[in-house]
This record gives structure tokens, sequence and C-alpha cells, in this order.
């Protein structure tokens, strides 16, 4: 009689078969190599799924090599690619950045040698010099740009309509206008707001666009500190007013990005100024009552006195792509190749069919832009823009300071000028 | 045909020498129960605890090797008026939401001591907040206060009371959050408070009632002092937890605006993961860690004194 009683040793050998079988069954074990990518599900996204299809997948298949993507929130991203780049050695091979200092960028590999040896299609001067001056650190570049962000003054015609509005507002003083008459309380008791933002963390959510319809700003690329200067000072002393005339809630400076457009999905504010990728994500139907009435002001509105003078500095925003210092030569040949197929022309404009703003000025030439969402904003950003606060090492503390005196301000809590003023004051020592 | 001999089986089986019983009171005897639970404490709290102490000496963020500054960090906080901003707030915080627990947690302790009709559904539903994660109460809490749309905003504005302003008010954003921290650490003081109680004699409450003593004098000379050391618990407790306030402020108002309504851990928050000063940070957390059980001592002092003159 055979014996089938269970011993130890044999469990052991039975559980490590089970398990060896599993793996040699899973697609990850039929490819030998894997290649980690730490980034958004946006950068996933634009990168595999779309109308411009997968743009990895042949490197993919001609490296036998499989993409790993570990895709985080925003603030995940930054702290888990420099906790990577700051170890001995990395599991990443390449990471998607979008708040980097002349110090952080010191953990990335210069690229330079790279390019030398193995260029990239077309060459750097394909991309906005901003954005690429932002990338070098010790005077050597660590990474490239991949992914621009297009602020726009998004709204909602239906509520526009309803308020009788019929002509778009083409200057700032029209645009206060309009903002006025749509502030209102709506027959049903519910308040109607003209604008809601975010305006919670960063310079670039409505205060450095704002400045810059009055040709000013807070910080210009060279450093120099500009906030208490005419633009800007005229700039927040409308807001004050219009905060206080309760043309934009209180909850302006505590709401989330996503409840601002939860806000505007309830027909609760009829303007906001968001990322003009955003208005697909207020049409889509099964986000409120007003999804297909949303819509981009076509420009900016600069004051009176400054418009068709001064052309409208869009506030460009940028992710970039690096790879870390801390990895073997051998891996930094296979990243280099796959930075390369990323940025080449046709896979920035196949991701920008997918969804992502195109760092390449030449995308707008390309015949396939026209079906790009939203190009003609990317297009304005790409010629005219200019970032907010340069990488300087305390760039970050810069734009909280310059943050938090515009809130000062427009509460209330302190003259315009004073906030202003004291606020370049503390910020000297940082830059 | 070979033989084979089995010495052992056949010589004298050897004598082990005598066992002497081991003395329970010998320390080495309980070294290797303690020994695990040392080797957790010292690799999770101690070991870390250390190096945060070595790094407030040093400027230290990604992308720079760490150089020696000795005290200049604690300089840099103690002289940055954000953190005294920040500190105060705490304390307010704090004051507001220990004591506030402490009479609502020995009322209801009292009350469910002195029988509720329905008393464990009751008990569950007071427990209940503390099943719930703080950013779940802290969503539903900004639903619920929302100025526009928030059905206690409807309640008040029917009651002819004019809607909240805690997204731009300092003094509503931090009752805001003193609120929603005693609605989710009631039920830690409550329970504490409640099995004290459970556990006192019965006996002498009948010879209180038998002295002819009042409800009051008996809550007052039998009740309180001898649950003085639970609610001495709660409140070292609950003082040094509720120091620790970030959760609820954090998704509340972000400390903001201006950096009106930021509490130390928000402060050290933000020195660690917005501006990667390792080094600052770690300051900030060793004055909190001084800072929380000093704000403590009045009733740190007390209980040990009740423990010494217990011993």
């Amino acid at each position: 009689m055979t014996d089938f009683s269970m011993t130890r040793r044999g469990a052991l050998t039975g559980l490590g078969g089970i398990a060896a079988a599993g793996f040699a069954g899973s697609p990850a074990f039929a490819q030998s190599k894997t290649f980690t990518i730490i980034g958004h599900d946006a950068h996933r996204s634009a990168a595999t799924t779309g109308v411009g299809g997968n743009v990895i997948e042949g490197w993919e298949k001609a490296n036998d090599t499989r993409v790993n993507w570990i895709t985080l929130d925003v603030p995940g991203i930054t702290d888990r690619v420099l906790r990577e780049a700051s170890l001995g050695s990395s599991a990443m091979d390449m990471g998607y950045i979008v708040y980097m200092t002349e110090r952080t960028l010191s953990l990335m590999e210069p690229i330079e040698p790279f390019l030398k040896s193995d260029p990239i299609e077309g060459d750097l001067s394909d991309f906005p010099p901003s954005l690429v001056d932002q990338l070098k650190s010790g005077g050597t570049l660590r990474g490239l740009p991949i992914r621009i962000t297009a602020m726009g003054i998004v709204y909602n015609e239906q509520l526009l309509q309803e308020r009788g509005i019929t002509t778009l507002p083409k200057t700032m003083e029209e645009f206060v206008e309009v903002l006025r008459k749509c502030t209102y309380t709506k027959p049903d008791g519910s308040k109607v707001t003209g604008l809601m933002f975010f305006g919670a963390q960063n310079l670039s959510d409505i205060y450095s666009n704002f400045a810059r319809s009055f040709n000013g700003d807070y910080i210009l690329a060279d450093s120099k500190l500009v906030a208490n200067e005419e633009g800007n000072i005229k700039s927040l002393e409308l807001l004050a007013q219009l905060y206080k005339d309760g043309v934009f809630p209180p909850e302006s400076f505590t709401a989330t990005a996503q409840e601002v457009l939860n806000y505007m999905s309830q027909g609760r504010a009829v303007f906001t100024v968001t990322s003009a990728a955003n208005v697909e994500r207020l049409n889509n139907p099964t986000t409120g009552n007003y999804a297909g009435k949303f819509k981009v002001l076509p420009d900016w509105p600069m004051a009176a006195a400054f418009a068709g003078k001064v052309p409208y500095s869009p506030l460009l925003q940028s992710w970039s792509i690096v790879m870390p210092k801390n990895i073997s030569a051998e891996r930094k040949k296979v990243t280099w190749s796959f930075i390369k197929n990323l940025v080449s022309k046709d896979s920035i404009t196949r991701q920008a069919l997918n969804g992502n703003g195109p760092p390449r000025i030449s995308t707008i030439k390309d015949p396939r832009a026209a079906n790009i969402p939203y190009m003609e904003y990317f297009a304005k950003g790409l010629q005219h823009g200019r970032v907010h606060v340069p990488h300087i090492v305390n760039a970050v503390r810069i734009n909280d300071l310059f943050v938090q005196a515009s809130q000062a301000a427009i509460l209330g809590r302190e003259p315009v000028k004073k906030a202003m003023d004291d606020a370049v004051a503390r910020a000297k020592p940082l830059v | 045909m070979t033989v084979v001999t089995d010495d052992a089986a056949t010589s004298p089986a050897p004598v082990p020498p005598a066992r002497r019983p081991r003395d329970p009171r010998d320390p080495r005897f309980a070294w290797p129960f303690v020994l695990p639970v040392q080797i957790l404490v010292g690799a999770a709290i101690f070991l870390p605890a250390l190096y945060v102490f070595w790094l407030s000496f040093y400027e230290s963020s990604y992308g720079l090797d760490p150089i020696f500054v000795g005290l200049r960090n604690y300089r840099v906080v103690l002289a940055d008026p954000y953190f005294w901003n920040a500190l105060r707030n705490t304390v307010i915080v704090v004051a507001i939401v220990v004591h506030v627990e402490l009479v609502l947690g020995l009322g209801l302790a009292l009350l469910f001591y002195s029988g509720l009709p329905f008393s464990r559904f009751l008990l569950a539903a007071v427990l209940a907040p503390y099943a719930v994660s703080e950013v779940g109460a802290a969503v539903m809490w900004r639903y619920m206060l929302d100025p526009g749309i928030g059905p206690i905003s409807h309640i008040l504005s029917s009651l002819g009371i004019p809607p909240l302003q805690w997204n731009v008010t300092t003094w509503q954003a931090l009752g805001v959050v003193s609120l929603m921290s005693i609605w989710l650490h009631l039920p830690f003081t409550f329970i504490i408070l409640y099995a004290a109680r459970l556990g006192l004699p019965g006996e002498l409450y009948e010879a209180a009632r038998i002295d002819g003593a009042t409800p009051w004098q008996m809550f007052r000379r039998v009740t309180l002092p001898l649950m003085m050391p639970a609610i001495l618990v709660a409140l070292v407790f609950r003082y040094i937890f509720a120091f620790r306030l970030f959760t609820e402020v954090w998704l509340l108002t972000m400390g903001g605006p201006a950096r009106s309504t930021e509490v130390v851990a928000v402060y050290l928050y933000l020195q660690a993961f917005r501006y990667y000063e390792f080094g600052v940070a770690s300051a900030t957390a060793w004055l909190m860690a001084i800072v929380a059980p000093l704000i403590a001592a009045f009733y740190l002092r007390r209980m040990y004194r009740g423990i010494v003159a217990n011993a």
C-alpha cells in the first residue's frame, strides 16, 4: 500500500514546484529583463494607450525587455525618484520628474556624453530653451523635457448663456466685468461664483497667470525678484477686490485640484484656471450635469494697457525624464536607448495624440498636430511660455513665500504693496 | 558473523550532574523572554530616534552630503516665526481637544455606568469613530462643513447664522480641527474612563450612601479621587498623541491660508517633504519630542507622585 502521508520536506518541495510553475507561466518570466520607470499614470497612459498607439512596444520587443511602471501621485514621484537616486544603487532605470532644483539634479546622470555619441532626433533647439535650462546642474544637462502643461481659462458655456453673455472677453477688464455678471444666486437659492481656482499651494495655479496679464511676475528666469513691482501689485489688488466682492469663494484657498473640478462640474462657478487637458475630464458625461458644456477661452485676456502690445506669456510647466547616476554603465546605455526612443519626433507626436503636452516645437508643424487636443494652447506655450520660478535651490521656498504673501494680501490681512515688499525682502537671501 | 558490541548498553549509564533549580528572581532567567521585545523596541524606536537626533546636527538634503552644523538647525527653527505660530496653534488645539475629550469621556462613562437603554448599541456608536480612518473622517467633515453645500452650513443658515468661513478664518479653522479631533479620539478617553469606573468597588458607594452623601458628594469625594489614576493616564496619553496632530489640519486646510492654521507636525512635514531640509526637520522632531512631555508635565508629575505614594 502506498503511503500518501504528508512530510514537511514533501510539502515544501510541492509548494516550491507550484510557485516555480506559476512564475514560468507568467509573462514576466517569459522576458528575462525588466526596465523600471517611476512616473505618473498619465505618463504610462500617454506612452502606451490611445489614438497614437503604444510608443514603447517596439523598443520592448527590440530589446527583449519588459517595462515595469511604478506609478504614484505627484509628491510621491518626486520623493521616490530622489530617494532612489540617493541610494548606493537604484532599482529605477528612468524617472519622470516635475520639480527639480540644481541640487537635486546633481543626483542625475549628465546626458551630454550620450547626446554626442548617440544623438536624439533633431537637436535641443527643438525644445523651449527655458525648459532645457531648468534641467542643468553644474553647467551640464541632466534630463530632457517630456511633457508640458498648458494652463487656460475654462468656462461653463451653458451658465454663460444663462447670464446672457454672448461675447467672450478679450481684455482683463472685460473678463472682470463678465466675472461679476456671473456671480449670482440661482432661483433655488444656490450661489454661483464667477471664478473658482486652486490657490492653495502654487504660484502657477493662478497668481503668476494673473500677474502676466499686467505684464508682471514674481521672479524672472535670472532670479530677479519683481513681485513688488507695478504689474504684480495691480494683479493682486484686482484679486483682492474680486474676493471682497465675492467673485470667488473662500474655498479657493483650501480646495484641492479635484475639488475645484467638482465645483465646476456641479455648476457652482462659471470660470476656472486649469490645465486645458482637464476640460476632457469636465466634459466626461459621468462627471456632472454640465458635461459637454466646458470650453477654453481662446486667448488669455491681457489688461487693456498691454493688449496687442505685449504678447501674453503663458505659464510653462514641464515634466522631464532623467536617469539616475547610481546605475551601472550597462544600464545607463539601455536607459539612453529608451529615452532616445521616447523623445523622437514621432514618439512625441504620438504621445501628444494620447493626451500628452508635446515639448517639441516641431510638433506644431507635424501634419498630425491638427488631431492633437488643445494643440493651439500647447503651441502658445512652446512659443511664448516661461516658467514661474527658476530652478534655484530654494525654488519651492520662494514659491511658498510668495503664495503666502499673495493670500494674505488678497484676504486683506495686509496691504498688497507691504505684503509684497516684505515677501521680496524675505526672498532675497534665498535667491 | 560479525558481533557488534554495544559498549553503551553494557557499561553503566553516567549519572548527570544534579541540576540546581532556577531562581525565577534571577534576572538572567528573564532575559530570553524580554530580549525579543527589547530588540523590537530598539530597532523600531530607539535607533531611528538616535539617527534623527544625529541628523539634527547636520545640514542634509537630496544631492548634498551631510555637513555638520552643530546647533544651527535648532537655532533656525527657534528663530522661525512660522514655527512659533505653529506651536501656538498646536498648544491651543491640544488644550481644547484633550480637556473637552476628558469632560465628555467622563460624562459618557458615568452615563453608561448609570444604565442606559440599548446600551450595547450606544456603546458601539460611541466607539465607532475610533474605527474610522482619519482621512475618511476629514473628507466627511469637509463635506458636512462645506460653506456652500454642506448640511451643517444649511442648518446654520436656516437658523439665520452666517455661513462658516473656516477656509479663511484662523479661529474657525482651528475650531473645526478641534471638533474633528475630539470626534475621532473621544472613544479612547471614554474607554479608559469607563473601564476605570467599572472597576470601582460598590461597597464604597454603599458606605457613602449610609453616611448620607449626596450624588455630587459621591462623585466629588469617591468617584473622582478613585478614577484619578485613570484620568491622568488618559490625559498624558492624549496630550502626547494630540501633539502629533497632522492629518486633520493637512486635509482640511494644508496649514493655510498664509500658513495661519499650521501646526508643528505640518511645519515638520513641510521641512522634510516639501523643502527636503532633513536636518531642520529632525531638529523640529526633537523639539516636538521635548515640548510634548513638557506640556503634559503637570499631569505626569501628579501621576508620578501617585505612583510613589502607593508604592
